[in-house]
């Protein structure tokens, strides 16, 4: 038997019980989770959720208003624009750090410093066996 | 050395191995994804659109627009160098095109099918158009990236669309057991949640996968720390966990209509979905048609992607099962050997 020329392995045992556990446990979940009751329960429990949120929501957004301070729909706002200003200096950054590696190089100040994109031609057809 | 002797020491030197990279991998930082040169053609809100540099030095005719997932991150199919699907394209003479998206932001919270269907992708088909200098095009869409692919076809039936991949697209959604019971009408109101948070939070999207498979995440920590001396295993992993957990918000609107639209009326599978005042009809597909399914896709399974084949007008129509998972299909040392190749196959004589 080939077996007996190789040593035997001491995780193999360890995986298989590994993918069993993994197996059962899924199966045993997805039945569970596929119950009505899973799912009045967790759906409960997110509206629960929501409300609790929603009544947060509103008593923060009268508080800030009292204490002249951003509400989170101002705090967003602004995010987005610095989220727009920091897209802006990662491309600016990037060119310039392509810039400063063609001077590194050698290369004329004129030379493009992005390398034009290749263009091959068109003409490829699938090989023999495929077509 | 006997070879029961040899194993031991192969085992204590790996146990030695899994505490030293077991440092390294806690200190690390999370690996670097999508290598492949891209430009950006488009860069608007949720919406971008890359050009990957050829790497062959005569390519196809046809250029391929891929549409990626809404929930998920495009790097999937850019993961790694020799584990990017992007990249085999690209050595095997294709001109690539990807629509990735970013997490909507508040203004984005009332986008819908009629956004994404038929404003971005149509905007970006024509760019592709543009920028290749070539009227036709191949649409590839993974998984719900598959069904606004298939919306958008049979919305668009003037536009030339050369052939339609689909990886894992669901069509029927009363198949998608778990998702259709979690979401089920009598529990669950889907304008509470969407009226309270806007956008739908990536942690509610990425709970929902990870529902899905409980214990795969403490089995799949176990066999890492098992591997931990393995460094081409570790990194592979390190990317696929970043991916997995790296989900996206969905915009409240898009899914709002996904709720009710698809997985409550189930409108999709019974030809009866309307999009912007028109008629989701697939018998308005005739383009060539490939549709790429897992055996064990936990999150798609095949009786909800089976039926796009039936449907569609096409005569000219494939349906491939490849044995693996929703993520294993397309990505990973799997789909290098399987779907990959039979993509090239099926593509290559209908890219000329």
């Amino acid at each position: 038997m080939a077996d007996n020329d190789k040593p035997a392995d001491p995780m193999a045992l360890w995986r298989d019980m590994l993918s069993q556990w993994e197996t059962n446990v899924n199966a045993l979940a997805n039945k569970t989770m596929a119950s009505d009751e899973y799912s009045s329960s967790m759906n409960g429990a997110m509206g629960g959720m929501l409300k609790l949120q929603d009544m947060m929501k509103q008593f923060m957004a009268t508080y800030l208003a009292s204490a002249n301070l951003p509400s989170r729909a101002e705090v967003l706002a602004i995010a987005e624009r610095i989220g727009g200003v920091e897209a802006r200096l990662d491309r600016m950054n990037a060119l310039l750090e392509r810039i400063a590696a063609a001077r590194a190089a050698g290369e004329s100040e004129a030379a493009p410093v992005t390398p034009p994109r290749p263009r091959p031609p068109r003409t490829k057809s699938p090989p023999p066996a495929a077509s | 050395m006997n070879p029961t002797a040899e194993r031991i020491q192969d085992e204590v030197q790996r146990a030695i191995q899994r505490s030293l990279k077991g440092l390294d991998y806690l200190a690390s930082p999370a690996p670097a994804v999508g290598p492949t040169p891209k430009d950006v053609l488009l860069d608007r809100g949720t919406l971008h659109l890359y050009h990957y540099r050829p790497l062959a030095d005569e390519i196809y005719r046809v250029p391929i627009l891929i549409v990626m997932a809404t929930s998920n991150r495009g790097y999937i199919l850019d993961l790694t160098a020799g584990q990017s699907f992007v990249e085999y394209l690209l050595r095997q003479g294709y001109d690539v095109y990807l629509i990735d998206w970013s997490p909507p932001v508040a203004a984005d919270s009332g986008l819908r099918f009629e956004d994404y269907t038929q404003r971005f992708i149509p905007e970006c088909v024509q760019l592709v158009r543009d920028d290749s200098g070539v009227d036709d095009v191949t649409v590839l869409g993974y998984c719900m990236g598959g069904v606004l692919t298939v919306m958008y076809a049979a919305l668009h039936p003037h536009d030339r669309i050369t052939n339609l991949v689909c990886f894992t697209t669901p069509i029927d959604f009363s198949r998608m057991e778990l998702f259709a019971k979690w979401s089920d009408r009598r529990y669950f109101d889907v304008d509470k949640l969407v009226d309270a948070t806007g956008n739908v939070p990536s942690e509610l999207i990425f709970t929902s996968f990870d529902m899905l498979r409980p214990a795969s995440r403490i089995a799949g920590q176990i066999t890492l720390w098992e591997n931990m001396w393995d460094e081409s295993f570790v990194k592979s992993y390190r990317a696929f966990e970043r991916w997995s957990t790296d989900t996206l918000p969905l915009a409240g609107e898009y899914f709002r209509q996904t709720i009710k639209e698809l997985i409550w009326e189930n409108r999709l599978h019974k030809n009866e979905l309307v999009i912007g005042g028109k008629r989701v009809d697939f018998g308005n597909i005739t383009a060539p048609v490939l549709h790429a399914m897992a055996e064990h896709d936990h999150i798609v399974p095949y009786d909800a992607a089976k039926p796009l084949i039936g449907h569609v007008g096409s005569t000219d129509k494939t349906e491939v099962v490849l044995k693996g998972g929703h993520v294993s299909l397309v990505a990973g040392p799997n789909a290098v050997k399987r779907l990959w190749p039979k993509l090239d196959a099926w593509l290559g004589v209908r890219s000329v």
